[in-house]
């Protein structure tokens, strides 16, 4: 309970609130405002598909990093944190935890974490919605490489009334690939391939889309008024947490 | 570029070969790579909307340009040999350039004529064993060229030799259209060359200088003093001081430095009065001289000697007098009554007077008296001046006959006597005889007017004229100048004898003999009766000339010869190298902008 504003007394206000020193001066009735922190529960998604598995530090390693600290956070914030590892559905949940004492098991959920299986927000937020959740925030760390598309993932929450943060982990080797001559590209969750000849121009081309695809994302986000935050995995956790949350306002 | 040729054929096989092997470059493919990508998400998206047929042409595009580039390099190093129209043989037309100029000596020892066949024969190695070639030089030592065989050709070619004596020019078989026609020269004294022929070039500039004239004679007006002529020019592009020296018999010398201009020409009297009778050598000398046989010339000084004449004469005081005053002369005068034969006599001058006999020896006659050996008289005739003289002949050098004036003087009837021997050396209005010369056997020359009833006497010229019937009729002929090559002699069956007792060999023509000769010299023509000097000389001021070449624009005295621009000559190959490397450099640039691939 934080004090935060005065106020004149109606009828029918609770005279718990009442400030009887300011009454006894001054002769009037005034009301004590106080804001309550609710209980907020934050779930935390983290993209455990084999497309996280990629680039080095992999994408896999650095979500499960970036949802140690996020749930961290959290706990000594006194908010209810759930911790759900999804692919192409639900692969793990870490029941809502409060408490900074709770850290340990949060860090044993993510270590046990293995990258398996393809990738859609849509089944895994079905299935992990489906049963009645508080409204709070989502936090969803993931490539979002998502074929079934990502709009009607997102809906799907919305449709739930949570808010969303989206963390869209990317790689260098993932925005700029390396890559010459003909090549044999397989799909790391489905195994599919084709052939090509990488040409100067279609690096190019690649680039373009990988970040037209990003702008997508992140354009859908904004729509709806939902944080969005682009990282590499080059990107110091600490300059993360300290700075780029910060100006998206997922802390204070 | 010594590239060798390869038949047509053989040259289409090499470039199908290269192209080719370009084009499996371009078609080989390594193993393609499996890359594991996190999502085909974002590649599907990108392949579906790349453009793959552009990719193609692009692909297409650089192949071309690489296949052109290959095709031209195989071009320009081993160029085509093209057949002759219509036929499988292949054929080609070298004609070098063999005149004088040839000889000059380059800056690396070599001469240019050297030079010229290290490149024919590189030519004719470059081509197919069937190759047919027409091989002829400028100065036609080839007297009757023809296609043959290249084996033939370099076989030919090395029989060849700088020439000397004609005009060089160059010749080309009658049908010569489409075929290759190659002209090696310095391009200095060679004719007009063929548009459809292609020129190489074996100039070089040098220094050079020579003589282009010498003579050696008598002082007209003294006879006792002699000179030598010389003319020298300066070819190099630079000052040059030109050593001179004039050698006679006996080691007797005279020499001098001579500076001369940069192609300038300087003329020099010398006085080899100390000199006795005999050949004179003059010889010039100039550090890094390029042409050696303009570096020397040869003359004969006549021989002094007391000759022992007889006048018989009734007298005349003059004539006898003109005679004593001639150097070398013994005079014996002889009545005409007391005149009993020649014997004793070197040469006899009848005035007025004739014997009944010819003479055994040379006789000089002022009016003679009738006699069976000379032309009848057959009336007097008076007045008459001479109207036309042979100036050439050696009796009448140096001297003019113009104002000759005859008071009295016999009218022989020439048509009467129509010898080969006999001719008529001055004549008046209508072809009146004059002075007749008689030239087989002993020689006689017959004036149809004696000294007092003319004005000849009188002439500045008289006492030359004796003095050149003095040495004439002896038949010791002044020595025969002659350039270098062949030459032609008027003496039947002849030997041909160098300075050095060396017998050249000579061939019968009709009416004398020919020879040839390479390098300045004196040679003695000899037969059963006849004896012939003949002086051997270049003196040819456009052969020591030899910067100035039209494959050239070097001037003397324009600048030094080292160094000289000479104008760029674009060969077939180093077109297609040039060619090659500009499409490098595109195909680089297009690579660049992602417009090859």
């Amino acid at each position: 309970m934080i004090f935060t504003d005065y106020r004149p007394y109606s009828p029918g206000d609770d005279t718990r609130n009442l400030d009887w020193g300011t009454y006894l001066r001054l002769d009037r009735l005034v009301l004590r405002l106080f804001e309550e922190e609710a209980d907020l529960p934050v779930y935390v998604f983290v993209d455990v598909s084999r497309s996280m598995d990629f680039g080095t530090p992999s994408k896999f390693d650095f979500a499960r990093k970036f949802a140690a600290a996020i749930a961290y956070v959290a706990l000594i914030n006194h908010d209810r944190v759930s911790l759900v590892a999804f692919s192409d559905g639900v692969i793990a949940e870490m029941p809502a935890r409060r408490g900074k004492s709770q850290a340990w098991r949060l860090l044993h959920f993510l270590e046990r974490l293995q990258a398996s299986g393809g990738t859609s927000l849509q089944t895994a937020f079905r299935s992990f919605f489906g049963a009645r959740r508080t409204r709070g925030l989502a936090v969803v760390i993931s490539d979002f490489l998502d074929r079934e598309g990502f709009e009607r993932s997102f809906q799907l929450i919305r449709e739930y009334r949570h808010d969303v943060f989206a963390v869209h982990v990317t790689s260098p080797e993932e925005v700029e690939p390396v890559l010459a001559d003909e090549v044999i590209l397989v799909d790391s969750e489905r195994g599919d391939s084709a052939q090509t000849r990488v040409t100067p121009d279609l690096i190019k081309a690649y680039r373009e889309t990988f970040l037209h695809y990003c702008a997508e994302i992140e354009g859908f986000c904004r729509s709806h008024g939902w944080g969005y935050l682009r990282t590499s995995t080059q990107t110091p956790l600490e300059e993360l947490m300290l700075k780029a949350l910060r100006d998206e306002g997922l802390l204070r | 570029m010594n590239a060798p040729a390869l038949p047509l054929y053989l040259w289409v096989l090499a470039l199908v070969v290269a192209v080719g092997v370009v084009a499996a470059l371009y078609w080989l493919k390594p193993p393609a790579r499996t890359v594991v990508v996190p999502s085909s998400l974002v590649w599907d998206r990108v392949l579906r909307e790349s453009h793959p047929r552009a990719e193609r042409l692009r692909w297409w595009l650089s192949l071309l340009l690489a296949a052109l580039i290959a095709a031209a390099m195989v071009s320009a190093l081993v160029p085509p040999h093209a057949p002759v129209a219509g036929g499988t043989v292949a054929r080609l037309i070298v004609v070098l350039d063999d005149s004088p100029t040839m000889a000059t000596r380059t800056t690396d020892g070599a001469t240019r004529w050297e030079h010229a066949l290290a490149k024919a024969r590189a030519l004719m190695a470059q081509r197919a064993a069937g190759t047919q070639i027409w091989l002829a030089d400028s100065m036609r030592r080839v007297v009757t060229p023809g296609f043959q065989g290249r084996d033939d050709a370099l076989a030919q070619l090395e029989r060849l030799q700088v020439s000397y004596g004609l005009p060089p020019t160059v010749p080309l078989p009658e049908h010569n259209a489409g075929v290759e026609t190659v002209v090696i020269t310095d391009g200095v004294s060679i004719g007009p060359v063929p548009a459809q022929a292609r020129v190489e070039s074996v100039f070089e500039p040098v220094e050079n200088a020579g003589i282009t004239a010498f003579e050696v004679r008598a002082l007209p007006a003294n006879p006792d003093r002699r000179l030598a002529s010389v003319e020298l020019v300066n070819a190099s592009g630079i000052e040059k001081r030109i050593e001179l020296a004039i050698v006679g018999v006996g080691g007797k010398r005279v020499s001098k430095v001579v500076p001369i201009a940069a192609g300038g020409m300087r003329n020099e009297m010398i006085d080899i009065s100390h000199f006795d009778g005999g050949p004179v050598r003059a010889s010039i000398a100039m550090p890094g001289d390029g042409l050696a046989s303009d570096d020397v010339a040869y003359s004969i000084l006549p021989v002094r000697r007391v000759m022992r004449v007889a006048l018989v004469t009734g007298g005349n005081p003059f004539l006898e007098k003109s005679l004593h005053a001639q150097p070398g002369v013994s005079m014996t005068v002889i009545a005409p009554a007391r005149y009993v034969d020649d014997r004793g006599y070197d040469a006899v001058v009848f005035d007025r007077f004739a014997p009944r006999a010819r003479p055994h020896v040379p006789a000089l006659l002022f009016r003679p008296s009738r006699a069976d050996w000379l032309p009848p008289p057959r009336k007097e005739i008076t007045n008459v001046s001479a109207s036309a003289w042979n100036a050439a002949h050696p009796l009448l050098e140096n001297i003019s006959l113009l104002d000759l004036n005859v008071d009295r003087a016999d009218f022989v009837d020439w048509k009467d006597r129509p010898k080969a021997s006999e001719s008529v050396l001055a004549s008046g209005p209508g072809g009146v005889p004059l002075i007749i010369v008689h030239e087989d056997g002993p020689r006689w020359v017959s004036f149809s007017f004696a000294l007092e009833a003319s004005n000849f006497a009188l002439h500045a010229g008289f006492p030359i004229f004796l003095d050149n019937a003095l040495s004439w009729m002896p038949g010791e002929q002044a020595v025969m100048a002659r350039g270098l090559g062949l030459i032609e002699v008027p003496v039947s069956g002849a030997r041909v004898v160098s300075a050095d007792g060396k017998e050249l060999p000579s061939q019968a023509i009709p009416g004398g003999s020919v020879f040839e000769v390479d390098a300045p010299g004196l040679f003695t023509v000899v037969s059963a009766h006849q004896r012939l000097r003949v002086a051997a000389n270049l003196l040819d001021r456009r052969t020591t000339s030899v910067n100035k070449s039209a494959l050239a624009r070097f001037e003397p005295g324009a600048q030094g010869p080292i160094g000289v621009n000479r104008p760029i000559v674009f060969d077939t190959w180093f077109a297609l190298l040039l060619g090659a490397t500009l499409l490098l450099l595109f195909e680089w640039w297009s690579w660049n902008r992602q417009m090859t691939v």
